[in-house]
């Protein structure tokens, strides 16, 4: 018999986890920059705004976008890391930042070593603590503004300027796209979501611990956004609704977690690369073909399904 | 403090025996295809395992190693056939991901097949010790070094010196070309992988043994600091990946010897990894384009 | 509109650019040939910022440019092609064209608007009209044909608006058919008041569409004048004929 307060704990948890999916879904899916470190940005958040409510008494509401700001200047540094390396290479970088960060959170004292921090308070909103249901609907509105934020992107200049990033980078600067600028604002925006996404965790569990953002929870999250398709609003949800439901539906899937998003990703990459619904995928074009016949003003976007 | 120096000295080339061997076989697998080899540390790590079975079944340490050498080396070349050839035209960054996808695959294999807890790996060799001005050394050491340094210098001498070495440093260039001259570029790309791999378990064996120990995990710092070692030698410099295995290796130790507070090792050497990215994104001894 | 002071360009030990001092007069089509490796590529490379010179000036309109990044240089007034082809081979041909157009767009904050106004896709439209593309609008540009995509490539240069346009190799591995009608396309962007710069190896096509050229060999400028004075030149005749035949003659 599941009980409510289980499928509370896996919708929010899938919340959150899409929430961060979708940051790494900026940087990688739209601008095309790998980021195999994603999970310390989504630490970075959490022991940001663990320290801040803990040990300084500061409001979560307070707490919750600077977790995400803090998220967002690290991103910052690794954008600008990111401007001399070209993808492999990159790719690596990230994976060392992931392991220096957690390396940081396990050695020093203020992330509470290898005990991590304990009683992370829940937040309240006019006198009522945010439990169960209201939390899940906190994380709710939070993965809606950012999905209303990917929408825009989508038809905004800044989601042309990292889409031609990706394609070519000459090409981008050719047309007046400071590249630059833009591969820093793809790893800082993303790290941003991350880091949201990260305090959201730590108010969730109320503990967190460094291990919480490992490398193979980049992997996760990798396999997230892949799954669910690159370059969709909707893919980090599908994605992060997937590989955490599961492992809950074939319990002994549940042991088998890791050789499961291995075999997953390797399937993917090689014969699916555009994932359930990311951008050419089949999925993705279907759904462009059915607005495209009813709206005719937006035939502009609809492309793949008639000339693929 | 003079035998300390020196006691940390032959610490640090005992740890970089296996990020010698690691990064030889890195380099001439990336070399030849541009391919960040992620899950070659799986190699290894599946090498120790089949050293150790052929170990508990024969008792012999000869067959030991030559076992886990054989199985590495299969289990290499039937990554590259299955997953590498068929990908070479994906960019990059999606190799490495199948690549860090495969090393997973393989650890956690390691861990449902032999249990998650380490296994003890003790041979049957009397280990004999001497004390020389203060530095100790034991006969299982000298061995260790022993096999694995010579190995390491069997495969760079194959690389740098041999027809078919040169042939593969070659291909590098331009595997097109080399085609269209007639070289079996697949069967070059196969001996390469074969010869890294068979080497990756053979130190994995050797690490087992040496540390009487083997477990699921061991690849984990392995697969990643091979990395920064590739990167230390500038990416295919056969030369580059022994010095950059032995800076690591022998820099590792003292730091931890001397500052061993601030970080982690294995954090020191991505730090290492990322400044050297930064400053010099074409590797330390790699020339600049 | 475009002045080049004693321009030098070393790679490692390789001058490929010595003592360059070229101009460019508003409104004219201005032709850069030489032999292959001469520096023609690298000398557009500098003038739209994606290589620094190791030294002398370029200037436009009265500005010193030779530091600025090829984005700031597009914002004020000089646009390029590539060699090779550089569409954003999974988009469309729209939204490439529309990409450009919005190059006003990607400074400071301006980013967040959003690119669905009449006034960009209007402009884009008219542009794939003008490069004679209406045909693959919707096409995914990765998958037409060299020729097309070369339309495509002039097509991004136009949306920016250029008052300077650097065309590099525009009929490079193009059909006799297909280079008469860039050239047609190349006339038609000249009479809009564009000024034009090109870069060719097709010595017959630059001589027929340029009204002045300069000769570029092993980096030097060897020769300059009108198409008709330039290909009798002595010197430009060696350099295309080669060292050994020069040689022999002198």
């Amino acid at each position: 018999m599941i009980s409510v307060l289980y499928l509370i704990t896996i919708l929010t948890l899938i919340g959150i986890y899409a929430l961060a999916t979708l940051g790494l879904n900026i940087t990688m899916g739209y601008a095309g920059q790998v980021n195999l470190g994603q999970a310390a940005f989504v630490g970075i958040g959490a022991f940001t705004s663990a320290i801040l409510t803990t040990s300084y008494h500061i409001s979560f509401w307070i707490a919750l976008p600077l977790a995400g700001i803090m998220a967002f200047l690290i991103g910052i540094l690794i954008g600008i890391v990111s401007i001399r390396l070209k993808q492999d290479f990159l790719a690596i970088t990230t994976i060392g930042f992931n392991f220096i960060v957690v390396a940081i959170f396990l050695y020093y004292d203020v992330f509470g070593g290898s005990f991590g921090i304990i009683n992370i308070p829940r937040p309240t909103l006019f006198g009522i603590t945010l439990k169960s249901s209201y939390y899940m609907i906190l994380v709710f509105i939070v993965l809606a503004i950012a999905m209303f934020f990917n929408y825009w992107m989508e038809n905004s200049w800044l989601g042309m300027a990292l889409r031609a990033i990706k394609e070519d980078e000459d090409a981008a600067e050719s047309m007046g796209i400071d590249v630059k600028k833009y591969k820093i604002i793809a790893f800082s925006f993303g790290a941003f979501f991350a880091g949201v996404a990260g305090s959201l965790l730590a108010h969730f569990k109320t503990y967190i611990v460094w291990s919480d953002f490992g490398f193979s929870v980049s992997i996760m999250l990798l396999t997230m956004c892949i799954l669910g398709g690159l370059e969709s609003m909707y893919g980090p949800i599908i994605g992060a609704s997937i590989v955490i439901l599961l492992p809950e539906i074939f319990r002994p899937l549940a042991e088998y977690r890791l050789i499961t998003y291995a075999i997953f990703l390797i399937v993917l990459l090689k014969y699916m690369p555009q994932g359930i619904i990311g951008r050419g995928s089949y999925l993705d074009r279907k759904i462009r073909a059915f607005f495209k016949g009813e709206e005719s003003t937006r035939k502009e976007e609809d492309q793949n399904a008639e000339d693929s | 403090m003079y035998s300390s120096i020196i006691q940390e000295l032959l610490n640090g080339i005992t740890l970089s025996a296996v990020y010698v061997a690691i990064a030889l076989g890195l380099t001439i697998t990336y070399g030849i295809l541009k391919i960040l080899h992620i899950a070659h540390a799986g190699v290894y790590l599946w090498g120790a395992y089949i050293g150790y079975i052929a170990y508990v079944y024969t008792g012999s340490v000869i067959l030991s190693l030559i076992f886990g050498a054989l199985g590495a080396a299969l289990i290499g070349v039937a990554i590259e056939r299955v997953f590498y050839i068929p990908a070479l035209d994906s960019p990059p960054h999606i190799t490495l991901i199948i690549s860090i996808a495969l090393f997973t695959l393989l650890s956690e294999l390691a861990a449902k097949t032999f249990g998650y807890h380490p296994k003890g790996f003790t041979i049957h060799w009397p280990i004999y010790s001497w004390t020389i001005g203060g530095v100790v050394i034991n006969s299982m050491q000298i061995f260790f070094l022993a096999v694995v340094y010579s190995a390491s210098i069997g495969v760079w001498l194959w690389a740098t010196k041999t027809r078919m070495g040169l042939a593969s440093r070659a291909l590098i260039q331009d595997i097109e070309t080399a085609k269209s001259m007639g070289v079996n570029v697949n069967r070059l790309i196969d001996i390469n992988f074969l010869v890294g791999s068979a080497l990756a378990g053979l130190s994995g064996v050797l690490v087992g043994m040496y540390y009487t120990i083997i477990w699921p995990h061991m690849g984990d710092v392995v697969a990643y600091k091979g990395l920064v070692v590739i990167v230390l030698g500038g990416f295919g410099s056969i030369i580059g990946a022994i010095v950059g295995g032995l800076i690591l290796g022998i820099s590792e130790s003292y730091l931890i010897a001397y500052f061993g507070n601030i970080l982690p090792r294995d954090a020191f050497a991505f730090l290492i990894m990322i400044i050297i990215l930064i400053l010099r994104p074409q590797g330390l001894f790699g020339r600049s384009e | 509109m475009l002045k080049i002071v004693n321009l030098n360009k070393r790679f490692g030990g390789l001058q490929a650019l010595s003592n360059v001092n070229m101009e460019v007069k508003k409104g004219e089509i201005l032709g850069v040939i030489g032999p292959n490796g001469a520096g023609k590529t690298t000398l557009f490379n500098i003038i739209t910022g994606f290589l620094k010179p190791t030294s002398g000036r370029i200037i436009f309109q009265g500005m010193e440019i030779q530091r600025l990044p090829p984005a700031k240089i597009v914002k004020l007034g000089i646009a390029r092609t590539f060699q090779i082809v550089k569409p954003l081979k999974n988009l469309t041909v729209f939204e490439n064209i529309l990409t450009a157009v919005g190059y006003q767009n990607y400074f400071g904050l301006h980013f967040f608007k959003r690119w669905n106004e009449e006034e960009y896709v209007k402009k884009a439209e008219k542009i794939i009209k003008l490069v004679g593309l209406e045909g693959h609008r919707d096409t995914v540009s990765g998958l037409l044909p060299l020729g097309l995509q070369k339309r495509i490539e002039i097509a991004k240069a136009l949306a920016v608006e250029p008052k300077l346009l650097l065309l590099d190799e525009p009929t490079a591995g193009m059909s006799y058919e297909e280079s008469e009608e860039i050239k047609e396309l190349i006339k038609r962007v000249r009479e809009r008041g564009v000024t034009i710069m090109l870069v060719e190896h097709n010595v017959p096509f630059a001589v027929d569409l340029t009204d002045r050229m300069y000769v570029l060999s092993y980096g030097k400028i060897i020769a300059e004048g009108s198409p008709e004075e330039v290909i009798k030149n002595k010197k430009v005749i060696e350099a295309y004929l080669g060292g050994e035949y020069a040689s022999v003659e002198s």
